[in-house]
């Protein structure tokens, strides 16, 4: 079954993710504009991985335990980016009805409504 | 299922709050964007499709290699194909939303990714032809099941295929051509599996034959009658029929007409099974453990198995499918099958 | 957690002997009758729970989708709306999970260990952590409703419609979150009991590793939840 893992394993672990929870609460009033959440997002995941590896004994598991815990966030992954290169890539189309627009100067009413 | 599943019901959860409480997650009003409950939506629902498919079509695998007394061709592509639909049946959800304000761009990735989906069913059928090709080719009630899921299902594929390219499916959208092309597969592919299975394995099951002649007739009645239904479906989708409409221009008549008298014939071909099936319960011919002279395990057990399916664990001599000469002999010197 | 009925109970050899666990009582092995060895037993529990915390991966996954997709088309508002979370109590309720996914942990390696007393000390720290966890959010919330931050017709006028929608995920998401941490503090609280009876040793303790992973995995949702929602804009 589950190897044993020494306290002292725990205990440094522990230690590091409350260092790291200090450190993303003080990155936070840091104004670094856009970079905040990558940064918070960053700090979150290399929380998370210390749990999964460490806490839920996923750095000595099984290759198929590990699978199983991979798949969901795997899945999940699969759903936001997909997802979202639909909301990303939306204002990347030429606004072609603007430019009808300018040319003509008299918009058609139907144009104006096929667009967001 | 596993992983699909709950992000369909947190998306239910999220649409009820917003009903009960007025919070709006999805509502214009508020902000929200109904194409983000419908990304959601279809992220559970597409994958749930193949979900509905996959067995089907591993009932036809089962019934296509008995009847033809051939192993399966080209055995880990099927499997493989399987787990490859399973995959990338994830990753074509956006193909329900190209007539949305789904971005052009993500609306290209999807088509792609749906081209892409029917390859790995393709190889499949391929592989069951291949199958068929040079088998002993009996056409029990199964096996004619069968054989209409792989035409019946490659008429839904390919109308697939015209969906998944963006141009036609503005075209084709919310019309009959859709309903047609899911039935097709859901239909005359999941259903028309399931009812071949029901019959391969329903003297296993109950113990008991059911009649022969009316299986075929059944058969061929369903397939006739299903065709005459959704046929038409497709030439009205495709020359404009709305979905959803009770309404419609007189140059429809004829097809709705067809559509309608085919249903009725269908709806013969789906009861006569409910009644001899039901009758065999009681009065049909006692089963043998292997009417078929199929290979599974499921067949080296009594029909209806005991309570704990076999007296002693079974030792596995062969392969899956070994329809080889061998076999047959061994099988032929054991019961025959009815 | 509960045996099926047919177990063939058998005392297969284990590490520490027989009746050596504190307390006296002797730990019975449970083989179910599928399993070849415990080993198998135990890795498909693991395998089951994992799939279990895939299903919720997806689940809280549906919200956390919401949000982005609002985060990137309301930017402003989220951060605007997001200043009225209390950082306070959100760093707090971290340290507090992060901390029991510690006593979690370490009651786990206590089972393994065969010390009775000690799984039953971490067990229950572990609960007491979670009560704490449910009474700092019972207050955050309760000063969250006084500054009329409940989404609908009496939303705090002061911000903007858009805010609305991050503060309906903020309660959807924790709430949701708030509801795990409840059902996780009641079957640890009911593993603590089992624990004090002498159920489990160093030969079995398979659900309490088991509640330890959907324990963990409590952990991780928050640790998403904490800057998503406390830290958007705090410069």
């Amino acid at each position: 079954m589950s190897p044993i893992v020494p306290k002292k394993t725990y205990v440094i672990i522990w230690l590091v993710l409350m260092l790291l929870l200090l450190l993303t609460w003080s990155v936070a009033r840091i104004h670094l504009g856009p970079w905040n959440l990558p940064v918070a997002l960053t700090i979150a995941l290399i929380k998370m991985l210390l749990v999964i590896l460490f806490f839920m004994h996923v750095r000595k598991s099984g290759g198929l335990t590990r699978l199983f815990a991979a798949a969901g966030f795997i899945w999940l992954i699969i759903m936001i980016d997909l997802t979202m290169s639909d909301f990303l890539t939306r204002r990347m189309v030429p606004n072609i009805s603007a430019d009808v627009q300018q040319l003509e100067k008299a918009p058609e009413p139907g144009e104006e409504k096929t667009h967001r | 299922m596993v992983l699909a599943t709950p992000v369909l019901a947190m998306t239910l959860a999220l649409m009820a709050l917003e009903r009960i409480w007025g919070l709006g997650l999805f509502d214009p009003k508020l902000g929200g964007d109904p194409v983000l409950f419908q990304h959601l939506f279809w992220f559970y629902s597409h994958p749930a499709v193949y979900i509905m498919i996959l067995p089907g079509m591993a009932v036809v695998s089962e019934t296509i290699t008995c009847f033809s007394r051939k192993k399966v061709f080209g055995y880990y592509y099927v499997a493989y194909s399987s787990v490859a639909i399973a995959i990338l049946g994830f990753l074509v959800w956006g193909h329900h939303l190209f007539v949305t304000s789904q971005s052009v761009y993500a609306g290209f990735a999807f088509s792609l990714l749906s081209f892409l989906v029917a390859v790995p069913s393709g190889v499949k059928v391929f592989n069951w032809v291949m199958t068929l090709h040079r088998g002993s080719i009996s056409l029990q009630t199964p096996m004619l099941y069968a054989l209409g899921f792989i035409g019946l299902f490659v008429v839904g594929g390919l109308t697939g295929l015209f969906l998944a390219a963006l141009a036609v499916d503005v075209h084709l959208s919310d019309t009959y051509f859709i309903v047609a092309h899911f039935h097709y597969i859901m239909v005359g592919g999941m259903v028309t599996a399931f009812m071949g299975g029901l019959h391969f394995w329903w003297p296993k099951i109950t113990g008991r034959m059911y009649p022969e002649k009316l299986g075929q007739l059944a058969a061929l009645i369903t397939y006739i009658g299903f065709n005459l239904t959704f046929f038409p479906q497709f030439v009205m989708g495709y020359l404009g029929m709305p979905r959803r409409y009770h309404a419609y221009p007189g140059e429809f008549q004829i097809y709705h007409v067809l559509s309608s008298a085919g249903a009725s014939i269908l709806g013969i071909g789906y009861l006569l099974p409910m009644i001899y099936l039901i009758w065999s319960l009681k009065h049909g011919k006692k089963a043998p453990a292997n009417p078929w002279n199929a290979t599974g395990l499921e067949w080296q057990t009594p029909s209806p198995p005991p309570k704990d399916n076999f007296e002693e664990i079974p030792v596995i001599t062969r392969g899956p499918y070994d329809y080889s000469a061998e076999a047959e002999e061994t099988k032929l010197e054991e019961a025959r099958h009815v | 957690m509960s045996e099926p009925r047919h177990i063939r109970r058998r005392r297969l050899p284990s590490p520490g002997g027989e009746g050596k666990g504190e307390g006296g009582r002797n730990p019975v092995a449970p083989l179910a009758e599928q399993f070849e060895d415990m080993t198998q037993q135990h890795e498909s529990a693991t395998l089951g729970m994992w799939t279990f915390l895939a299903t919720e991966v997806l689940f809280f996954g549906g919200m956390f989708m919401g949000y982005i997709v609002y985060r990137h088309a309301y930017p402003r508002a989220f951060a605007e709306a997001s200043r009225h979370t209390i950082v306070l109590f959100g760093t707090i309720n971290t340290a507090i999970l992060l901390t029991s996914s510690l006593t979690m942990a370490l009651g786990v390696r206590a089972a393994q260990l065969n010390l009775r007393k000690s799984l039953v000390a971490w067990l229950a720290l572990t609960v007491l952590l979670g009560l704490a966890f449910l009474g700092v959010k019972g207050l955050e919330y309760q000063q969250d409703l006084r500054e009329h931050l409940w989404p609908g017709p009496h939303f705090n006028p002061a911000l903007g419609p858009q805010s609305q929608i991050f503060w309906f995920l903020y309660w959807a998401m924790t709430g949701l979150h708030a509801l795990h941490v409840t059902v996780g503090v009641v079957v640890i609280g009911i593993m603590t009991f089992l624990a004090r009876a002498g159920r489990f040793s160093n030969y079995y303790h398979t659900p309490i590793e088991v509640t330890g992973l959907y324990w963990h995995f409590v952990d991780i949702v928050w640790i998403f939840l904490y800057p998503l929602l406390y830290l958007v804009n705090r410069a």
